[in-house]
């Protein structure tokens, strides 16, 4: 084998990505009715695929009862906002994933025939933006907290030992500090008798569509607000 | 998730490059076929269930295929999940009454075939003959009765030379959907690589003018390059949305590894050992830089792949010199085409490459017969 890596320097593929695309609409009419026939167009337009002219739902508003930690929201969102086609395309949800925690917000993305969530928002940054948040509720968690509880072994992303409050992006496998699923489930035991107030999420449950972060991003952010208020309104906090 | 179960490991070819060295004859059982189902619903409740039926050779598995299909779906849906089928298959064993059964319950066929019968030679029976006939069969019964299909095409050394052609017979023949993959264990080398080059050129151009003339056809090396820039994707997803399952449940992160049990993730009785993905796999996962710091064309590459690494230099960590060639070679060749492509606004180029409802309008057309 003679071959080497070699990296390439500069390279300029001549064509743009999705998402560098100001215009895709008006890229796409002038070629739809060429490609596909007006029956097609007809019969998707009537079953309100709501893909080749998007008119989907925007994401509602965020809110809370806390002003200053909705400011912190509303502007990681903002840096978020591409005004990217999944940003209209979605819809959101409420899920009971951790039974004894409030509903969480999760995003509906319609994905297309042959493809698949392409990723996940960025981990490191909502673990940053997540500490404001319970900061403004005057929590002041510490970050990758190793904690033990009940045979739970693992590095909470914040933690306040003092309250006894944080929460834990679940990046099971890619972080070898993140719980097990074996202590994942425990955990859910626990949180359900009232033995451990976590805010806990699966990473997995915020994807992301063609670097189109918007949806997951307002998804996750209301899911720590709704938790946030909840505990507020519990007397908790 | 991406759900691959291997109904049986054994085949009724001997390909000189298939990546299987051994062939063992056991069978799924429906139990083992349902549980891993059940698990990979479990582990990705938010996703799609994409089940390829592998082997060995799966349609020596027939029976397995048409009573778990059915069942496996009803599963997705009870959750709420879509659930897809594929089969690659030799084609050997293929029938209209299997084709038709396919057909009924939305199962795609991936055909493997490396082009016209000179592009074929390193396919051959247990007896050491060629297995050609078959093969154009099963092309020509897929080309005449099923909606949609694909075909799989090895390109290696010693069938370099002909790529194009045998491409172009395949297209002849009906394929519209064909997938290369280029044979990573075989002595390549510079001279190989020259003719490669020329090829993807020859093709590009074969490609580019279908596509002008309203006639647009899948090939990947083009194809799957262009659109790793028009709508960059995740790297490897081994052992996490993407499992394999041995004939007696094991886990595998992924098909290539089956030969290798230290590769082991878990059972389908006892559920995956996420500690194991982690240590075997986690660097592989987190890798993204590695040597290849500043390569402009790395975000689009193949080296995150840890089958493909695994295939070329029998180590998962390892970069391939082989893969990182190809890369160099064949990006320019796809780029230029696709700038050519999207400087004309070629609507066929731009609807499938720009347009997220590209594949679902196509999907309806095909099934109301307009394509």
């Amino acid at each position: 084998m003679t071959f080497s890596i070699q990296p390439v320097d500069r390279h300029t593929p001549g064509y743009p990505r999705f998402a560098e695309v100001e215009d895709w609409q008006g890229l796409l009419q002038c070629s739809s009715r060429k490609v596909f026939c007006p029956r097609t167009l007809w019969f998707a337009g009537l079953l309100g695929t709501a893909l080749l002219l998007p008119t989907a739902v925007h994401a509602a508003p965020l809110h809370s009862q806390n002003p200053k930690a909705l400011q912190i929201a509303e502007a990681e969102l903002t840096q978020a906002m591409t005004g990217g086609y999944w940003a209209k395309a979605a819809t959101l949800d409420k899920q009971l994933l951790i039974p004894g925690n409030p509903q969480v917000t999760v995003p509906k993305i319609p994905i297309s025939f042959g493809n698949s969530y392409t990723g996940l928002i960025d981990a490191n940054r909502t673990k940053k933006v997540t500490r404001e948040l319970f900061a403004a509720f005057g929590v002041d968690l510490l970050p990758d907290h190793p904690l033990s509880h009940k045979g739970i072994s693992f590095t909470a992303d914040g933690w306040d030992p003092n309250k006894r409050v944080g929460f834990e992006l679940l990046e099971t496998p890619t972080d070898t500090t993140d719980v097990t699923t074996q202590e994942f489930e425990r955990m859910k035991r626990e949180i359900a008798a009232d033995q451990m107030t976590i805010f806990v999420v699966p990473h997995s449950t915020f994807p992301v569509m063609d670097n189109d972060a918007e949806p997951a991003t307002q998804a996750y952010l209301q899911s720590v607000l709704d938790y946030l208020d909840w505990l507020k309104a519990q007397g908790r906090l | 998730m991406q759900l691959t179960l291997h109904g049986t490991r054994a085949c009724n070819l001997r390909c000189s490059y298939c990546y299987y060295q051994h062939f063992p004859v056991g069978r799924m059982t429906q139990e083992h076929a349902l549980a891993a189902a059940s698990l990979a619903l479990d582990r990705c409740p938010q996703e799609p269930l994409a089940v390829t039926w592998f082997g060995g050779e799966p349609l020596l598995c027939k029976e397995l295929i048409r009573t778990s299909t059915p069942k496996i779906r009803a599963m997705a849906e009870q959750r709420g999940q879509a659930a897809t089928f594929k089969i690659p298959t030799n084609g050997h064993l293929l029938d209209a009454e299997f084709l038709a059964f396919c057909e009924v319950n939305s199962v795609f066929i991936s055909l493997s075939i490396d082009g016209a019968e000179g592009n074929n030679r390193g396919r051959i029976n247990r007896r050491g003959q060629a297995a050609w006939a078959p093969s154009l069969a099963a092309l020509r019964l897929l080309a005449k009765h099923a909606t949609s299909f694909a075909t799989y095409s090895v390109v290696t050394p010693d069938n370099v030379g002909q790529l194009a052609s045998g491409i172009r017979f395949l297209h002849a023949e009906g394929a519209r959907l064909l997938i290369l993959a280029l044979d990573h264990d075989s002595p390549w080398n510079e001279s190989h690589l020259d003719q490669l080059a020329g090829q993807y050129q020859e093709l590009a151009e074969f490609w580019s003018d279908e596509m002008r003339a309203g006639r647009p056809f899948y090939l990947s090396p083009f194809d799957a390059k262009i659109e790793a820039h028009t709508r960059p994707s995740g790297s490897c997803s081994a052992g996490i949305n993407q499992l394999s399952v041995a004939p007696d449940g094991t886990l595998f992160p992924c098909v290539q590894f089956l030969d290798h049990p230290e590769f082991a993730i878990g059972h389908v009785q006892d559920g995956l050992d996420d500690a194991l993905v982690r240590s075997r796999f986690g660097q592989v996962h987190s890798d993204h830089s590695g040597s290849c710091g500043g390569c402009a064309i790395r975000g689009r590459c193949g080296r995150d792949c840890a089958c493909v690494r695994f295939q070329s230099t029998e180590d998962i960590h390892a970069l391939s010199a082989l893969v990182c060639a190809h890369e160099r070679l064949l990006m320019p060749i796809a780029d230029r085409a696709a700038a050519a492509l999207f400087q004309d606004r070629v609507p066929h180029f731009i609807q499938r490459h720009y347009n997220p409802a590209y594949h679902p309008l196509h999907a309806i057309e095909t099934l109301l017969g307009l394509r």
